[in-house]
């Protein structure tokens, strides 16, 4: 290794020492040319003045004289003439001047020293001057080969001292080529150690870094998953408006694709109006650049699509800030919340039903009891007058007038608030009929039945049932286009398999359908028909086909429509057949004086008592009244004190300002005192009449009552011990 | 040594070698140097000398003034005169006046411009002829100065004694007849008088030696102290005349009088007229000459009798 060194470095010196040799020579050569070739215009010049006189004198042999002379005593001269306009005027050579040396005077050559070979490759310098007054031109020939042998000494010098320094450098190379090795070693292994540290470095380094990017590159996708996952549409624009981010929500929303918004502002793509006077919005991202803070939408912001299409939306932008709290973009997000507006309203519209059902189940309450008063005075009026008097035809019509009312005040509880119905085992075809008669009366519509025979019984509430068909029939009569027309009433029974498209469970079922030849319902109609308050009808509540859809669906039932335009609309509902009986009516009239027995009457109405205690003194029994569970509560222990309790408890349930029925029996009970009750109300839909003997009630009768049926509850119960419900 | 390395070395070793040879050929192969043939030699002649066919007329001017100077006076005269004439004129000098003797009386020149000394010397040999002289200042005559250095105290001739003195051309009337001509008026020679003499073959050689103090005095012609005062005034600055002679005869132009009487009858005529013609007024205004006229040879008889006098009292000393 040193030796290498050291023989490199050898190599090396005398390589810049041989080339400072050279140049030094160089330098020497061109330097003795230029001062010789100096010198030889300062002889030219010299001589030419010298032969200035004798060329004026004309003295031809001098002047070559003088010539002959400068060339033998200057070894540097090799020729010498004067060069004359007509030719030469003398000269040194042997045979005469060459041609291609003239010409100066006729400009074949400028006035100026020249550079020139022979024949024999001898370089010469031709320095010429002109001597004046006569004109003519003085050439001097130079042998260059004999100027550079005066540069022979100081080369042999320049080569000279080189090889001295060259070997006076020797042991100074082998010293700095010993120093080097062992800086060399030293510097080696320091750098085999920094090299081992960086490249643990770097590995550290690359490891942490590909961590790192695994990192960004899982935290990119999580959120560009969290973009296109979140459910509300977000829109990022840059400083200018520029979209830059636009998530699926919104591409659904606008309408618009993310590759053909990006880069696009966004008052291009978000283009948003009031909902109420249609006057275009600011561009939310505008004010949030202005205000530097989030900011919302007004309240019904309509955002209108690329087709065209328009939606309720709510939104915010807010800006987006750098890592320095400098706003480099906006945000927007948004979200649809035109179902949100339209539940808000139906959800108004709701609250408002239920004030109203609240409101109707009071009055029908009090109209019940007032129907009570009546239908049980007007009983007691029937049995006053003779049956062949013609006033027993009025005091009849009154009792069915009364009757109607009853249904009336049902209906207005059932549609306000959708109670559960009370079944009992029907035919569900007399009711059909009765329905139609009632719903068709004072109409041009006439209805034509067609029910199979042995249809089976249903379990139904049949005031409710009464209702869906007489709404449907209704409906009917008023889609008649002329006024009037057929409408057909069917009864049919189906057998619903597993793979029927019906949504009911397999089984039996009766299909109750009502057909007319109406105008029809168009398509998009059909989809909201039985949406609470669509109605088509100038004066039409929107209500009958929503309570009669719901009354179906509470008896476990399905309703469907079938509509053609111009040709008419079907109406079917499916009710499960039931394997009872259908409960005949009661044919025979009550009997009246023969009841036995001490009956407590409760009630707040004064004149629903009077009556009561009127109609059930006529049936034979001996009653005593409260008006009031308390005072009932203390009749009814003062009776057992006295050894005379009574044999039937006939309780209303609502008392207005007391203890009711189900809370009096209750007390009375607790006393021990086991007394069949019977319990009343104006309040059809209260869930006691519907199932008594859970409050301790043998049966219900709801109001208004006639006579027989009071005769017969009050038989049944006090009787036979038999708990039922009117 | 690896590959890298030895291409290192080796591309190194070529690029000195490719240096030394650049530096040869640069230096000493003579590579892009003209060449010469100097076997092919001229053979002198002047192919335009060819051309012109006209006569030609020799004309030599004596040495009074140095050869520049009055080649470049005296050429385009001399040229116009020539072409007058209808001949090419040819130039000549020579050092002595002399030489310029000789040549008119071997008929070598047609014409010669020669110094009233000469011209009593040429006139008395071989009957040299004078056929014009020049008027300067309306006069055709002129006159000796002594000078010396203007900051040396000498002011009178005989304060040049022991001194170093200048004479042109010995045959010279101003620049040395006339200054043995005062030195033996005082029973001195040249060598007894002066420390050292030498000759300078012109007048204004003389001036210049005077006023660089190569020598302590001189005699010149007046005329052309005064044309040289006129021309190049620094040159006569340093100069001062502290004698001034009898006037002589103008130097004149002359002829061989064996000459073309026609064509001596034209120069002649050419010169009696030639101021004229305004270009040849003006060449011979700068030679301070208002015209030219006949000459006569009895404006030469001071010369010759001062000639003859120097010889009679300084017989043994030859001029």
């Amino acid at each position: 290794m040193r030796q290498k060194i050291f023989f490199r470095l050898l190599a090396l010196l005398a390589l810049l020492i041989a080339c400072a040799a050279i140049a030094m020579t160089a330098y020497e050569v061109l330097l003795n040319r230029q001062q010789h070739r100096d010198q030889a215009r300062g002889k030219t010049r010299i001589l030419a003045r010298q032969l200035s006189q004798l060329l004026l004198w004309d003295d031809r042999v001098a002047v070559r004289d003088l010539l002959d002379t400068a060339v033998a005593a200057d070894p540097l001269i090799r020729y010498a003439f004067i060069e004359r306009k007509d030719g030469f005027y003398a000269h040194t050579f042997r045979s005469g001047v060459p041609t291609d040396l003239l010409g100066t005077h006729n400009g074949a050559h400028a006035l100026i020293d020249r550079t020139i070979r022979n024949t024999t490759g001898t370089v010469l310098y031709d320095i010429v001057s002109r001597i004046e007054p006569t004109g003519d031109i003085l050439h001097l020939g130079f042998d260059r080969d004999a100027i550079d042998r005066k540069s022979l000494p100081v080369i042999a010098d320049i080569f000279s001292i080189s090889l001295f320094f060259l070997v006076l450098l020797i042991y100074p190379a082998w010293i700095v080529s010993a120093t080097i090795t062992h800086e060399i070693d030293l510097t080696t292994g320091k750098l085999i150690e920094v090299n081992e540290t960086l490249e643990a470095r770097v590995m550290d380094r690359t490891a942490a870094l590909a961590d790192m990017n695994k990192r960004v590159g899982e935290e990119r996708e999580w959120l560009a998953v969290t973009l296109r996952s979140i459910g509300d549409g977000v829109i990022t624009t840059d400083m200018t408006g520029r979209i830059t981010l636009f998530n699926p929500v919104a591409e659904g929303l606008t309408g618009w694709k993310q590759e053909e918004v990006l880069g696009r502002v966004l008052a291009d793509v978000f283009n948003i109006v009031n909902q109420g006077n249609r006057e275009k919005l600011e561009n939310p991202v505008d004010r949030v650049l202005r205000s530097g803070s989030m900011v919302g939408l007004a309240n019904h912001t309509l955002l209108i699509s690329k087709d065209g299409s328009e939606r309720v939306i709510a939104d915010s932008g807010a800006p987006i800030r750098d890592s320095v709290g400098h706003i480099i973009g906006v945000v927007l997000v948004f979200r649809d919340v035109t179902d949100k507006e339209r539940l808000e309203v139906e959800l108004q519209r709701s609250e408002k039903l239920d004030s109203i059902g609240v409101l109707a189940g009071g009055i029908a309450h009090d109209f019940n009891n007032l129907l009570a008063a009546i239908l049980g005075n007007l009983n007691l009026a029937q049995l006053e007058v003779p049956p062949s008097a013609s006033t027993q035809s009025l005091l009849e019509n009154a009792e069915k007038a009364t009757l109607r009312a009853k249904d009336l005040a049902f209906r207005l509880l059932t549609f306000a608030k959708g109670s559960e119905p009370v079944k009992t085992t029907c035919s569900i075809e007399e009711i059909a009929r009765d329905a139609a008669r009632f719903a068709l009366s004072g109409s041009k519509s006439i209805c034509r039945f067609v029910f199979e025979p042995n249809l089976p019984a249903v379990e139904i509430d049949a005031g409710q049932i009464s209702q869906v068909i007489h709404n449907l029939l209704l409906n009917a009569d008023q889609a008649m286009t002329n006024g009037g027309g057929e409408i057909i009433l069917r009864g049919e029974a189906v057998v619903v398999g597993r793979r029927e498209d019906l949504p009911l469970a397999p089984g039996h079922y009766v299909c109750i359908r009502v057909e007319d030849h109406g105008s029809g319902i168009p398509e998009s109609h059909l989809i909201k028909l039985f949406d609470p308050y669509f109605t088509t009808k100038p004066h039409g509540s929107g209500l009958g086909l929503t309570v009669a859809h719901s009354i179906i669906k509470n008896h476990n039932g399905h309703f469907t429509v079938t509509s053609q335009l111009g040709k008419g609309t079907t109406f079917s509902f499916y009710l499960p057949a039931s394997g009872g009986v259908p409960r005949k009516p009661d044919e025979k009239q009550p009997a009246i004086g023969d009841g036995k027995g001490l009956i407590l009457v409760m009630d707040d109405e004064e004149a629903v008592r009077d009556v009561l205690q009127g109609m059930l003194a006529k049936i034979g029994y001996t009653i005593e009244c409260a008006a009031h569970g308390e005072e009932a509560m203390a009749k009814c222990l003062s009776a057992r004190a006295q050894s005379q309790p009574f044999d039937l408890l006939f309780f209303d349930l609502t008392i207005r300002g007391g203890m009711g029925g189900v809370e009096a029996l209750r007390r009375i009970r607790q006393e021990g005192i086991l007394t069949p009750a019977i319990a009343s109300s104006g309040y059809s839909l209260d869930p006691v009449m519907a199932n008594p003997r859970a409050y301790g009630f043998s049966a219900a009768v709801p109001k208004p009552y006639n006579l027989g049926e009071l005769s017969r509850v009050t038989r049944q119960v006090m009787g036979r011990g038999e708990t039922t419900s009117t | 040594m690896t590959l890298n390395h030895r291409m290192v070395w080796v591309g190194t070793c070529l690029l000195i070698g490719g240096a030394l040879f650049t530096l040869w050929l640069g230096l000493f192969s003579g590579v892009g140097i003209s060449r010469i043939d100097f076997q092919k030699v001229t053979s002198g002649e002047d192919p335009n000398k060819a051309g012109d066919t006209r006569p030609i007329l020799r004309v030599a001017v004596g040495a009074m003034i140095s050869p520049t100077i009055t080649k470049q006076y005296y050429e385009d005269l001399l040229k116009w005169v020539g072409d007058q004439v209808g001949m090419r004129t040819v130039f000549t000098q020579r050092k002595t006046y002399a030489e310029v003797n000789n040549l008119l009386e071997s008929q070598c020149v047609d014409l010669a411009f020669v110094c009233s000394g000469p011209y009593v010397a040429g006139h008395a040999k071989f009957g040299m002829e004078i056929i014009a002289v020049p008027v300067v200042n309306g006069k055709s005559e002129y006159y000796s100065y002594v000078l010396a250095n203007k900051d040396s105290p000498i002011g009178t001739l005989d304060e040049l004694r022991g001194k170093r003195f200048a004479f042109t051309d010995p045959n010279s009337n101003t620049g040395c007849l006339v200054p043995r001509f005062l030195l033996a008026q005082k029973g001195e020679t040249p060598e007894t008088f002066f420390s050292e003499t030498f000759y300078t073959y012109s007048h204004d050689n003389s001036i210049k030696a005077v006023a660089e103090g190569m020598a302590d005095g001189a005699a010149v012609d007046s005329l052309i102290w005064e044309f040289i005062q006129a021309t190049e005034p620094e040159t006569v600055a340093n100069t001062k005349v502290i004698r001034k002679s009898s006037p002589y005869g103008i130097p004149p132009v002359v002829v061989h009088p064996a000459l073309d009487p026609v064509l001596k009858a034209k120069l002649k005529k050419v010169l009696l007229s030639l101021h004229q013609d305004p270009f040849a007024l003006s060449l011979i205004q700068k030679l301070r000459i208002e015209r030219f006229e006949e000459g006569d040879d009895s404006l030469y008889q001071t010369v010759r009798e001062m000639e003859a006098w120097i010889k009679s009292s300084q017989s043994g000393h030859s001029l």
